[in-house]
């Protein structure tokens, strides 16, 4: 391992560390946890040394599947499920007369339901709607065929649309 | 019109059929349209939410590399009860032959001060008691 960091890798990891730790918040939804993951993944990366990463023919999807891989472990401990869940908790909407804080709860309400999510689905729409990758990417990093992709994608949109409209017709 | 191409691109979103160029094109209307049907609010929720999500960064809040945690504490002072445990204070401390001499000759000099600002206090006094004298004496010559 080396230990003087060489300026290629940190360019590397610039671009991408800001999309490991978006997919890690998604999976483990805790902000602290997705940071601990973040520096893992990175740090794995490193000691990894300079060939093996220049070997990958894509390092950024390499290392979102490592991030994948970390975090779904990472949720498998029953620790990493308690500090999401209170997190859940502290995250329930409110009620709001004015317009603006309407939007503001609109917005966690989303939050709310994609949070609520199974796993794979969160990770699907953080890569392809916030992410925006293509759908061959996705199921390369998720390590799965892109007509399931596809197939899930679809089924999370209506789903998500159809539960959106039930709360906000309970909460007018 | 414009609304009428929305309308289609939001048909094939539902059915995950939109590519990318289309999806931004989705993301951009309901960031940047005040007025939209109602019916299509819903979409405006999840396209601005995916764009605030977007931008959520790393460096936003950039992991503070030490905090304080409970156990660190109890490490504290575990450490200092080993280390006093290990080297107990002591006042008859290992000296070198020549640190004792330093200390003998401090102790002197010492001695030695206190002696004299003794001695000089004396001095004092008994001037003040000459002073007295002195006064007395005027009085009486007058």
């Amino acid at each position: 391992m080396q230990l003087i960091a060489d300026k290629q890798f940190l360019d590397q990891i610039q671009q991408i560390r800001d999309r490991i730790f978006r997919m890690s918040k998604r999976i483990l939804i805790s902000r602290e946890e997705a940071e601990d993951a973040t520096q893992e993944v990175i740090l794995k990366l490193w000691s990894m040394g300079k060939e093996k990463r220049n070997s990958f023919e894509n390092i950024e999807s390499y290392s979102l599947t490592m991030a994948k891989n970390y975090c779904l472990d990472r949720l498998k401990s029953k620790q990493a499920k308690v500090l999401s869940l209170n997190e859940q908790l502290s995250q329930r909407p409110s009620h709001s007369l004015q317009k603006q804080v309407e939007v503001r709860d609109q917005m966690r309400w989303v939050t709310q339901l994609i949070d609520q999510l199974p796993e794979k689905e969160r990770m699907i729409i953080q890569l392809r709607e916030i992410e925006h990758y293509e759908f061959d990417q996705i199921a390369h990093i998720l390590e799965i065929p892109e007509g399931t992709v596809r197939v899930y994608l679809s089924r999370i949109r209506k789903k998500l649309k159809k539960q959106f409209l039930k709360i906000q017709s309970h909460g007018n | 019109m414009e609304t009428e191409t929305i309308k289609k691109l939001l048909h094939k979103y539902d059915k995950g059929f939109t590519t990318l160029k289309e999806e931004e094109l989705l993301r951009t209307y309901f960031v940047s349209t005040k007025t939209i049907p109602d019916s299509w609010l819903v979409y405006r929720s999840f396209f601005g939410y995916f764009n605030e999500a977007s931008a959520i960064a790393l460096s936003n809040t950039e992991k503070k590399w030490f905090s304080f945690r409970p156990w660190m504490a109890v490490a504290a002072m575990l450490a200092i009860a080993v280390t006093l445990y290990l080297n107990p204070p002591s006042n008859s401390s290992i000296l070198t032959p020549e640190e004792q001499e330093l200390y003998y000759a401090f102790d002197q000099f010492q001695n030695n001060i206190k002696r004299l600002s003794l001695n000089l206090n004396k001095g004092t006094q008994q001037l003040a008691y000459l002073d007295y004298w002195d006064q007395t004496t005027k009085k009486l010559i007058k």
